[in-house]
């Protein structure tokens, strides 16, 4: 543990890049946690993503490009982050964990830089890079997940001080949840949609009745 | 006097004609279906009409005394002497052949046939026993009796050194026989007296022979394939079977048969080859099977001598979509293509008829779609009940069972420049193939090989820049052909400069690193300073 370590808060999520394991550690004795900072990351990962999908070279591309729609995008980068967030806040709240909202929201976009530097790369080497040359583009992008995932494990270890098994077990249960909450958002969506349009066609009915 | 002058007046009866005239429905022979192509994304887009309905044939039109009565297959071929275009339709209602020229003047109906007095019977392998004596003596016998058809379903004609040779598959008399164009039977393929040929039954739908003499018979219910006789009537084995489904779907088959009933279990995809309801042969002496439904791969293939589908060679995967990519859906059915007849022309290119939308799809022999023309419906050039298909120099022939007539189509101008351009493109004469897509485009701009082919042919000539901005969004291979000499070009002009940035960069990188550093050690001299004075 570095005891003299005196970061700007812009300057954590490198440095623990740099140091998967310990540095979560650090990150919580110095509570360098930032929310300003992790919804910039969010708001990246969100636009990286855009942008990977209209702007991987032809080649590789094979995301629809002919029309935009950022819904689908929305929801798999913004939408999810957040589901995460509040799956794993919950669950882990009932099993001890320590960490809050915030902290557990800034972890897990720390955690996120390697697959959004993995994402810059790819989308980049793409445009120069000929389909027979694929594997780079596959390795970096492997790595860029796999280093996003150890961070993330040790990054949830760190800030709900648990064991490396309950964390993985913790995690698990957390896609589980997240699977729960995203269900019940449709159940409610759906819900919703009825109440709107019974109180539409009331509306209606009304309109036609004194015009 | 309204009009002062005389000319005035001329010009102004020829206003008024020209106003009434052009208020009068144009006359335009439009065809009553719409032909169309698809982009990179699958999605459909109107394109000119590459056929048009040249004529339609009916009984009435042929002057038949008995009309046709769903006639199942027909063939058309080129008399060698006279240079006619001879078509010949199986009229399998009536059980007899309605042999015509293409202007369906002097038709003649086959429906009398005999035994000739060259008739050969057919090789049975039985040597030298008092049974096979027996047998050849019940053969000759037959010679000069009269046999006809009954149910006829498949023809074919073979041009041999002895004279034309019809080919036809009798279904209901369980035989293929083989005769002359008088009508006299000179060999009949019966069933194989083999352990090999398992089936209770011989049902010959269809048969086509190879230039070695060989006849391959399309025998409905047997799912090894084609059975194929030698020229002296051997049973030689079976060609050409198609594959099993594959075995992930074999094994959602042993788990869903617990749970579906025997109905639905019907329904799916079977992990037995389904057998092929029609095939074709080409120039090259390749067979080409369909396969109607039941089955998700081998739909359309190209079979080697050996046995197996070629396609996957050409590029063309299980994966690839043989007829319309979308499945329209009309009220609660979901159309998906079925195919039920193939035909290839003298260019290689491949014609196969969908059944269920009455659409013909021709692609060329790499299987690029290249033109869709046809549907369903009474119009000319519609179908109710589309049966069969042939191609010769550049017209095709489509058979209606249910309006029993023959469509002929011929090329538009527009269908010509396209079949010229392909079949040079085809070639590989991609330079000379630049004028005639220049000119597609012009008239298409949405022709999608047309792309393809200016970016071949601006390739070949080494315009990269140009050949890219053709490939893009139409073809991913030649894409990385050309982006690949592009590359090797562009680093190969820029290297100097290339080399230099990247020195550059280097040297302000080192010296910047050099620069934080001296500055962090002063900062932190500077505050170690402040901590102790």
């Amino acid at each position: 543990m570095v005891y003299d370590l005196k970061l700007p808060a812009w300057k954590w999520p490198f440095y623990l890049v740099r140091h998967p394991f310990e540095g979560f550690e650090d990150l919580r004795w110095k509570k360098g946690y930032n929310t300003k900072v992790s919804m910039v990351i969010v708001l990246a990962f969100f636009v990286l993503t855009v942008i990977q999908a209209q702007m991987t070279g032809f080649l590789f591309n094979n995301s629809i490009t002919k029309i935009f729609n950022i819904v689908p995008y929305f929801s798999s980068t913004i939408l999810l982050f957040f589901t995460w967030v509040i799956a794993n806040w919950s669950l882990c709240t009932l099993f001890n964990g320590e960490g809050t909202m915030r902290n557990i929201c800034s972890t897990s976009a720390y955690a996120l830089i390697p697959y959004l530097v993995s994402m810059i790369i790819t989308t980049a080497a793409s445009n120069v890079l000929l389909r027979r040359e694929a594997g780079f583009l596959t390795f970096i992008s492997l790595l860029g997940i796999a280093w996003s995932v150890i961070m993330m494990i040790s990054g949830m270890k760190a800030v709900h001080q648990y064991s490396v098994p309950k964390t993985l077990v913790s995690l698990v249960f957390t896609l589980v949840a997240m699977v729960i909450i995203l269900f019940i958002l449709v159940l409610l969506v759906a819900l919703f949609q009825q109440v709107y349009i019974f109180f539409y066609t009331i509306y209606t009915e009304l309109v036609y009745r004194f015009s | 006097m309204f009009f002062q002058k005389k000319s005035t007046k001329i010009i102004a009866t020829l206003v008024v004609i020209a106003i009434v005239f052009g208020m009068l429905p144009a006359v335009i022979a439009q065809e009553p279906y719409i032909s169309y192509g698809y982009d990179w994304f699958f999605d459909t887009h109107p394109s000119q009409s590459a056929y048009i309905v040249d004529r339609v044939i009916t009984s009435n039109e042929m002057n038949l005394a008995i009309p046709m009565n769903k006639p199942e297959d027909l063939f058309v071929y080129e008399d060698e002497e006279s240079g006619e275009i001879i078509v010949i339709i199986v009229d399998t209602g009536n059980n007899r052949l309605i042999i015509t020229d293409e202007n369906f003047d002097s038709v003649r109906i086959r429906d009398e046939f005999y035994y000739s007095a060259d008739y050969q019977a057919q090789n049975f392998l039985l040597e030298d026993t008092p049974e096979y004596e027996a047998r050849v003596r019940e053969e000759f016998a037959k010679i000069g009796k009269v046999s006809n058809l009954k149910n006829p379903t498949g023809i074919f004609v073979n041009k041999s050194d002895d004279g034309i040779r019809l080919f036809i598959a009798d279904q209901g008399n369980e035989r293929v026989i083989m005769t002359d164009l008088s009508g006299g039977i000179l060999m009949e393929y019966t069933k194989p007296e083999t352990t090999t040929y398992a089936a209770e039954s011989f049902s010959p739908s269809k048969v086509l022979v190879d230039n070695g003499g060989n006849v391959y018979v399309c025998v409905k219910n047997i799912t090894s394939g084609s059975v194929k006789f030698s020229a002296t009537g051997n049973f030689l084995g079976f060609f050409g079977a198609n594959r099993v489904t594959r075995t992930s779907d074999a094994i959602l088959n042993y788990f869903l048969r617990f749970v579906l009933t025997k109905e639905q279990m019907l329904d799916r995809t079977r992990p037995t080859p389904v057998e092929f309801s029609n095939f074709t042969i080409d120039n090259d002496q390749f067979i080409y099977t369909v396969t109607e439904k039941g089955t998700t791969i081998d739909i359309v293939k190209k079979i080697s001598p050996a046995g197996r589908n070629i396609f996957a060679n050409q590029g063309i995967d299980d994966s690839f979509i043989w007829g319309d990519y979308n499945s329209p859906r009309v009220g609660n059915k979901v159309y998906t293509s079925l195919i039920i007849d193939i035909s290839i022309d003298h260019n290689g290119d491949i014609y196969i008829f969908d059944r269920e939308s009455g659409k013909i799809f021709q692609y060329d022999q790499e299987g690029h779609l290249m033109f869709i023309f046809g549907g369903k419906g009474e119009q000319k050039g519609l179908f109710v009940d589309p049966k069969a298909l042939e191609t010769l120099n550049g017209r095709v022939y489509a058979l209606d069972a249910t309006k029993n007539s023959v469509t002929v189509f011929k090329l538009t101008e527009f269908g010509g420049l396209v079949t010229d351009a392909m079949a040079m493109f085809n070639r590989g004469l991609y330079t000379e193939s630049l004028q005639p897509w220049e000119e597609v485009l012009r008239r298409d701009a949405n022709y999608y090989m047309a792309y393809v082919g200016m970016g071949n042919a601006k390739l070949s000539v080494g315009e990269f820049e140009e050949s890219l901005k053709y490939f893009y969004m139409h073809s991913r291979g030649g894409y990385g052909r050309a982006f690949k000499d592009f590359r090797i070009d562009f680093i190969r002009n820029n290297f100097d400069r290339m080399l230099a940035i990247a020195l550059i960069a280097i040297g302000v990188a080192i010296a910047g690193a050099t620069g934080i550093d001296v500055l962090r050690k002063k900062k932190k001299a500077k505050e170690l300073y402040a901590l102790y004075n």
